[in-house]
């Protein structure tokens, strides 16, 4: 067993700013699709709302409790200058008497007040974050983080699923919507991203936004639009492709639009399980990701 | 003692704003000389935790009382920890709510 990734170990993010435009479905379908499901780990890095054990059912074999740090301001040391209270981004920190008080919920576990405190009366203690559950289904070995209610930032729990041991060849990561810090950490050292988007305004919007993104880290990204023909005429998918075009990102793929593909996903299936038109899809899809990979 | 009332604008006439952490201004009533003071609320334009920021700039004026439409639950621990008090609800002008609570 290696801890952290072995050395021909790959990571392919699924990621697409926007919520709601198909990146479980196509992590999933990627996952089941693939020639060789012992070689891969699944990785459901939405720790905010993390959904793709609802789709595998797996039997989870371990959960670990994972902590982030908050400060604690030591009052003996503490002149009260409010340096910490300053330099915090987030009002987790506050001067509300002599010396300051710490918002908990508010805290995203930066170290800055600690950092910055020229009496060094600032330390810093584990509060529970969330919890990282290790299982399997079928062959399929899966990971999933989830963050505690009322939690700030789920970074540590994206970092601790990042972290896990695994002696396979490829990790596929489920990532969470937007473009905020666990977006950040979950697509950090990625060999390859792909990008799912939908083609309306807002999925280009923050196909946009994912693609600056992923510029800023260095991470090779590709395109799959998912609902094509979802409009009334095909703007958005031309819209989409020219934006890729002056990017000069490769688009990968699309899934059509298809209100039996939404259905067997309310009901708890696998699009390319219960659709086996996209198999050939999904097997493309493979083929593409995996020259990029390598 | 200090009293900040929340507002829209300036002065004893702004317009009474119900947010506390992302009023526009404070306005600061002093009951031992009668005078208004509008401060700026800078906390309205942080990304989080506004309440909070809210709570340590008006202990920073001095105020032990807040009128506020309402007080949110990370606002209101940040304000019984500064150990100013707090009161909700209220319509009208600035003055309107102080005469409302019998302070004007």
């Amino acid at each position: 067993m290696f801890w952290g990734r072995g050395v021909s170990c790959k990571t392919l993010c699924v990621a697409g700013a926007k919520g709601g435009a198909g990146k479980t479905t196509v992590a999933l379908s990627l996952a089941v699709t693939h020639p060789d499901p012992e070689s891969l780990l699944f990785i459901d890095a939405d720790v905010e709302e993390p959904n793709a054990a609802l789709f595998l059912h797996p039997r989870w074999d371990e959960t670990r409790e994972i902590f982030r740090k908050i400060p604690v301001v030591n009052d003996a040391l503490c002149d009260g200058c409010g340096a910490c209270a300053r330099a915090c981004g987030f009002g987790a920190i506050l001067m509300l008497g002599e010396t300051p008080s710490v918002m908990v919920e508010s805290c995203h576990s930066c170290g800055a007040c600690a950092l910055v405190c020229p009496r060094g009366a600032i330390g810093e203690v584990d509060a529970t974050l969330g919890k990282v559950s290790r299982g399997r289904a079928g062959s399929l070995e899966i990971l999933s983080g989830e963050m505690e209610v009322g939690a700030a930032s789920g970074v540590p729990l994206v970092r601790a699923e990042k972290d896990s041991p695994f002696g396979g060849k490829l990790r596929i990561m489920d990532c969470p919507p937007g473009t905020g810090c666990a977006v950040v950490e979950a697509v950090r050292g990625a060999d390859f991203c792909l990008l799912v988007t939908e083609p309306t305004p807002f999925g280009l919007h923050d196909l946009a936004a994912a693609v600056e993104l992923l510029r800023i880290l260095h991470v090779p990204c590709g395109v799959l639009v998912n609902r094509t023909g979802l409009g009334e005429d095909r703007s958005g998918e031309d819209k989409i492709a020219d934006f890729c075009r002056r990017e000069n990102l490769p688009v990968l793929g699309g899934i059509p639009h298809d209100r039996r593909i939404a259905a067997a996903y309310a009901e708890g299936g696998i699009p390319v399980l219960t659709a086996p038109e996209l198999a050939a899809l999904f097997s493309g899809l493979w083929h593409r990701i995996l020259a990029a990979l390598t | 003692m200090k009293i900040a009332v929340t507002a829209h604008g300036e002065g004893p006439d702004a317009r009474f704003d119900e947010r506390f952490g992302r009023c526009d201004y404070f306005v600061i009533y002093d009951t031992a000389s009668g005078d208004f003071r509008s401060v700026k609320n800078t906390a309205a334009a942080a990304p989080n935790g506004a309440g909070g920021l809210a709570a340590a700039l008006v202990r920073k004026e001095g105020v032990s009382k807040v009128f506020a439409g309402e007080v949110g639950p990370k606002a209101a621990e940040a304000l019984r920890a500064a150990g100013i008090e707090w009161e909700t609800g209220g319509s009208g002008t600035v003055r309107d709510v102080l005469g409302a609570r019998g302070v004007l």
